[in-house]
């Protein structure tokens, strides 16, 4: 086994850099979560890969709308300004317990289904004619 | 000498892999209910790695575990793959760094490791999926300093054991 | 060395620290940012969205309880199945028992039956609002997915004619129908307030009436129009405009079928059948009513005329969608045409 060297050493019980690191961490993110956007999205981007197949408009009544991920159908439900993932197939079903999402910036991610849902804040079109 | 190194090394890769899949099954840490939100079990290996012989063996080790987990569940080349790719040599090598300036201890190394792990992804996320993550920063600095502290905890009992 | 670094890292993190909360405080109390405000409601028969850029947010949310009620008092006079109190309304005009022989029209629904009243020489007959009875019938004929008799029909075109005068109307009650048209007027109407109040930078989206103002960066707005033959809101054009109506007449949200035909909500009242000469079509012209009027015109005549129609008029550019193949444009189109 090699040796540990002694410099490594001089460091191995919590310094006061490690403690200050900790505490701004702590405080910038909770800052920033103050100050975190509260705006509602109005629309919805879903993704395959990294392609967009589906704007959802999310100030309409609510309606079910259904996508092909790469392991199998993802069911979405839309409207009243939030949406959710309802149905899809993978492992864990993360992003069907993630539940309802209505902030813009937020996103619902199905990393296993490559498929990506984002509220964004600028969002590519600012409205839909229907 | 060298035939030594490379059957610990192995053993640390593999433990690495094995810890990487393992922390998949634990609900919430599973890095998809938040995209990239593991406790980082795998970087216990990597830290004490990174600790006991240097960076370049620690580097390696990261990429092993990355191609192999990659291998094993969700195939080369796919999303997920490029996702811990970039998150962990992001990692890796900001830990590298962290360590050569020698102000922090473990823990600090390691908290600074689980965020630029987070960072890479949403890096990746940016490039590959053209979307922006970044309101999910703020969460993951906060969330970054209790993992990074459980598994800077865990490697420094190791060393100290090693000791 | 090491109470050096440190004693530099506290300073490095105090700074960090000041600066980080001065920031905030700068965005938040000093800084007049523009934010965006919004608001969705049930109202004539559809979910609006109205979306305001503005400064002052106190002044925001009354414009867009303001916006609410005005469209809740267009609901209220065009509505032709209710009566409001002391409200003189289309049920009104259609079901009173009034012994008077004018009756006194609010400013704004004179206004509107004056203005569709003047469309229908221009479109020769097709757009027409005495058919009030025409689309009672098809309005239930597409409830129970049943085609209406020639009889029934042409009883239909027994009609009131509508006669106005200084803010009156005859009382003969007519059976006036505004469906079509409703939403554009009120639409307009908010679009003249909002610029009233000083917010010119809006989105207004009316169930198939879209309003925007000036842009809140120094872009246009990007609009997508919807594709009749998907049911996902699946887009098939984006276009780009400021301060401009964009008003899609389509018949592919409300009909029913029989022996593979279709028959939709928008009746010609030459032939007393739906229209089906086009999917949908999409009007871009600044005024909101006027937008909204000569989409059912162009919705209800088949395209080549509707084509030489649009070419006429000064400021309208219209695109029809035929079939997933077949869109077709008027030639000033491509001015709002986007990526």
């Amino acid at each position: 086994m090699s040796k540990l060297h002694r410099q490594d050493f001089n460091n191995i019980f919590m310094t006061k850099a490690d403690k200050i690191l900790i505490v701004f961490s702590l405080c910038i993110g909770i800052t920033f979560f103050l100050l975190k956007s509260t705006t509602n999205a109005s629309y919805a981007d879903v993704y395959l890969k990294n392609e967009r197949i589906l704007t959802i408009d999310l100030n309409t009544e609510k309606k079910t709308y259904t996508v092909k991920g790469t392991l199998g159908k993802i069911v979405i439900e839309a409207g009243n300004g939030k949406i959710r993932v309802i149905e899809e197939k993978s492992s864990n079903h993360i992003c069907s317990k993630q539940g309802w999402v209505s902030k813009k910036g937020d996103s619902i991610v199905c990393l296993p289904n490559e498929v990506v849902i984002q509220l964004s804040g600028k969002m590519e079109l600012d409205t839909i004619v229907r | 000498m060298q035939v030594k190194k490379m059957t610990h090394m192995a053993m640390y890769a593999s433990l690495a892999v094995v810890l990487s899949i393992f922390e998949s099954f634990i609900p919430f840490f599973d890095g998809y209910t938040i995209p990239g939100m593991k406790l980082g079990l795998a970087n216990i290996v990597i830290l004490y790695v990174l600790y006991t012989y240097s960076f370049k063996e620690a580097f390696c080790i990261a990429l092993l575990k990355v191609f192999i987990v990659a291998l094993c569940r969700t195939g080369l080349f796919s999303f997920s793959f490029y996702f811990s790719l970039l998150g962990s040599v992001f990692s890796v090598s900001a830990m590298g760094f962290v360590k050569r300036i020698n102000i922090f201890s473990i823990l600090g190394v390691s908290i600074v490791g689980s965020f630029t792990h987070c960072l890479g992804q949403l890096f990746i996320a940016y490039f590959l999926l053209d979307i922006h993550l970044l309101s999910y920063l703020p969460f993951m600095l906060l969330l970054s300093v209790p993992t990074g502290i459980l598994t800077g905890y865990m490697s420094k009992k190791l060393l100290m054991i090693q000791k | 060395m090491q109470e050096k670094i440190n004693k530099w890292l506290w300073t490095f993190c105090f700074i960090l620290f000041v600066s980080l909360i001065g920031y905030s405080i700068y965005t938040t109390y000093i800084q007049k940012q523009i934010h965006s405000y919004d608001t969705r409601f049930y109202s004539m028969d559809t979910y609006i969205y109205v979306q305001l850029y503005e400064t002052n947010k106190e002044k925001a949310e009354n414009a867009l309880k303001e916006v609410e009620t005005i469209y809740q008092k267009y609901h209220e006079l065009t509505d032709r199945y209710q009566s409001y109190p002391s409200i003189h309304n289309l049920y009104f005009i259609h079901h009173n028992e009034s012994k008077e022989e004018w009756i006194s029209l609010d400013k704004g629904l004179y206004e509107l039956i004056e203005t569709s009243i003047s469309y229908k020489e221009k479109s020769g007959g097709l757009f027409d609002i005495r058919l009030g009875n025409l689309t009672d019938i098809w309005k239930k004929a597409i409830q129970e997915e049943t085609l209406p008799s020639m009889e029934e029909l042409s009883i239909s075109k027994e009609y009131q004619e509508i006669i106005l005068e200084n803010g009156k109307i005859y009382n003969n009650h007519a059976n006036i129908d505004l469906g079509a048209v409703a939403k554009g007027y009120a639409t307009k109407k908010v679009g003249e307030y909002l610029r009233k109040i000083g917010i010119d930078r809006f989105v207004i989206n009316a169930g198939g009436n879209v309003l925007v103002g000036n842009h809140y960066g120094d872009d246009a707005y990007k609009i997508g129009i919807e594709n009749p033959t998907s049911k996902e809101g699946d887009i098939f054009i984006k276009v780009k405009a400021n301060n401009k109506a964009v008003v899609t007449s389509g018949g592919y949200q409300r009909f029913f079928e029989i022996d593979g035909k279709r028959y939709n909500h928008i009746i010609n009242p030459l032939t007393l059948y739906p229209s089906n000469h086009t999917l949908s079509v999409t009007v871009i012209t600044e005024d909101s009513l006027k937008a909204d009027i000569l989409s059912t015109i162009l919705f209800l005549m088949d395209v080549e005329t509707g084509l030489s129609f649009v070419e006429q008029l000064e400021d309208v550019e219209a695109i029809w969608y035929l079939s997933e193949d077949e869109q077709i444009t008027s030639t000033g189109f491509q001015q709002y045409l986007y990526d």
